[in-house]
């Protein structure tokens, strides 16, 4: 398995296929603290960045290989499911490589006033984690491994992406089923909505609790990403 | 080894079968082809017995502790050269650094690919492409070897390496199948040959294998009696016997190319070089051919005499 993953995130560099997820990130960072901000709030935009970019990430690293060389390395791992695990893996371990990233950028160029609190870290890598996980789980599942006609794929997964934001929103709703769906959905409004306003927890008094309003949505991006994988393992599998 | 029990692939729900209803066991030390037009669900078949393919229907069973698996075109996007990813392969197979440094040099050396080796796997020949989804498929002795159309694209000495690999394979209790459009070509290692046609297994024919067969070899030779000691202990070498110019000898199949360039180089000349089936009894089909070579020798001493 660890062979597959070394091999699988060699390729992935080797073939440049990160370059273009990881251009939105590199231009976007900047732009977003051209001024500067408290840090909740550069976190929520940075945050909402990712979300996209981890999608980006998931279509990339599954149609690194193209189907004769997964076959090759399939039959050579003796089964499917650690060269798709790998390939999980790989789209995961290049996100969370992004995350410190995100995190020390503003702190680093001083773009945050007041400046961050630790609790302000924690809070931040919280709601990266919140976007980009399910991000990730919403791009692998329009992959080439589970979409043969990559061009359909490619706009299911942008009206996907874009639509799941305000579903989202509807945690309210008087329908049960919208609620619940609500709280499945990738929780990026929720996120920024959960951190801006506030003026960090270093603020004097000024700032509210942020905890609390993200624990559903944390529970509800955990269920999204574990039936996401589950799906995507099913359907790569069905489609081989 | 290897057992599909009535397996068929279908790639949509409503459209034809690939594959259908094939029932097929792969036995240790064997050589199973398989044939039939293009079409014919050769491919489908080969993922199938691979296990990248999930079948629609029925059962695949494999036993291999390890597969190799050339597919029937090697693709030019490895980003990588023949030499790092060959350690890739090796790596996801399970062999550790030494013995995988070891095989990989000994395939190289085999195949020829020494020269390659740090050049981008892209920017190489299909031949030389081909020789590197051998090699990585041959990686640690496979106990079972999986080869789609293998032969295409590849020079005289890659292709004789190959059959000498794929017998190696059967050898050493593995099992080999192995697709061609051109019977002519598997008939050198097979020992089996199923035919396919429009994804339906029509024939499965034991073959007589050829590397069983017996050779004979008839050399001119100045002293037959003398120099036959010389020859009886070389390998290969089933049974001598002298005649009046030379000698006769009856040798493995297998082993007659060595066996003859030895003959060769001890100043031996070749007479006569003919290959004959295991089920044949060389021996007493000599025995046979003597006596009436005796026979029509007195026949003619009669005829001439008076």
């Amino acid at each position: 398995m660890i062979a597959t993953l070394r091999y699988t995130l060699a390729d992935v560099i080797r073939s440049n296929r990160f370059v273009l997820p990881l251009l939105p990130f590199v231009v976007g960072l900047p732009l977003l603290y051209s001024n500067q901000s408290p840090p909740l709030d550069g976190y929520a935009a940075t945050a909402a960045l990712l979300y996209p970019v981890a999608a980006w990430f998931g279509v990339a690293v599954c149609n690194s290989e193209d189907e004769v060389r997964l076959d090759l390395t399939v039959a050579t791992g003796g089964g499917w499911l650690p060269a798709y695990a790998a390939k999980l893996a790989t789209a995961l371990l290049l996100v969370l490589v992004l995350i410190p990233v995100a995190i020390a950028y503003p702190m680093v160029t001083g773009a945050f006033s007041p400046s961050a609190s630790r609790g302000d870290v924690l809070i931040g890598i919280a709601a990266h984690l919140l976007c980009a996980l399910p991000g990730l789980a919403l791009g692998v599942l329009f992959s080439r491994l589970v979409v043969r006609r990559q061009a359909y794929a490619l706009l299911w997964l942008l009206i996907c992406l874009v639509f799941a934001v305000p579903v989202g929103t509807l945690t309210s709703s008087r329908l049960l089923p919208l609620r619940l769906l609500a709280h499945l959905a990738p929780p990026v409004l929720g996120v920024a909505r959960a951190l801006s306003g506030t003026t960090g927890t270093s603020g004097a008094g000024g700032g509210h609790s942020v905890g609390p309003p993200l624990i559903p949505d944390t529970l509800g991006a955990l269920l999204f990403c574990t039936a996401a994988t589950a799906a995507f393992l099913k359907l790569a599998r069905a489609r081989a | 080894m290897l057992t599909l029990e009535h397996v068929t692939k279908r790639y949509s729900r409503r459209g034809p079968a690939a594959v259908a209803d094939v029932s097929l066991t792969l036995e240790p030390g064997t050589v199973t082809a398989v044939v039939g037009p293009n079409g014919s669900g050769k491919t489908t078949l080969m993922r199938l017995i691979a296990g990248v393919s999930p079948a629609t229907d029925g059962t695949v069973r494999c036993q291999a502790r390890s597969i190799g698996y050339v597919p029937e075109r090697f693709p030019k996007t490895v980003p990588f050269t023949p030499l790092r990813y060959l350690e890739h392969l090796g790596r996801i197979r399970g062999l550790a650094p030494g013995p995988l440094e070891a095989d990989i040099d000994r395939l190289f050396l085999r195949f020829g690919l020494w020269p390659f080796a740090t050049v981008r796997i892209g920017t190489l020949s299909k031949g030389t492409r081909q020789k590197v989804a051998i090699a990585q498929a041959l990686l640690g002795g496979p106990g079972l070897l999986i080869l789609d159309e293998p032969w295409s694209g590849l020079d005289a000495p890659a292709q004789e390496a190959l059959t000498g690999s794929i017998l190696e394979v059967a050898a050493a209790g593995g099992a080999a199948v192995v697709t061609d459009h051109r019977e002519s070509v598997v008939d050198a290692a097979a020992d089996r040959i199923c035919r396919l046609d429009l994804g339906e297994l029509v024939a499965d024919d034991l073959v007589a294998r050829r590397r069983d067969a017996v050779v004979l070899i008839e050399v001119d030779c100045a002293d037959p009696a003398g120099a036959a000691p010389g020859v009886e202990p070389l390998h290969g070498v089933l049974g001598v016997r002298p005649d009046h110019h030379g000698l006769r000898i009856r040798a493995t199949h297998a082993a007659s190319n060595d066996l003859l360039r030895t003959l060769l180089e001890r100043g031996l000349w070749i007479r006569r070089l003919e290959r004959f089936g295991a089920d044949v009894d060389l021996e007493a089909w000599l025995e046979e051919a003597d006596a009436e070579a005796t026979a029509e020798a007195e026949a003619g001493a009669e005829a001439e005499a008076p």
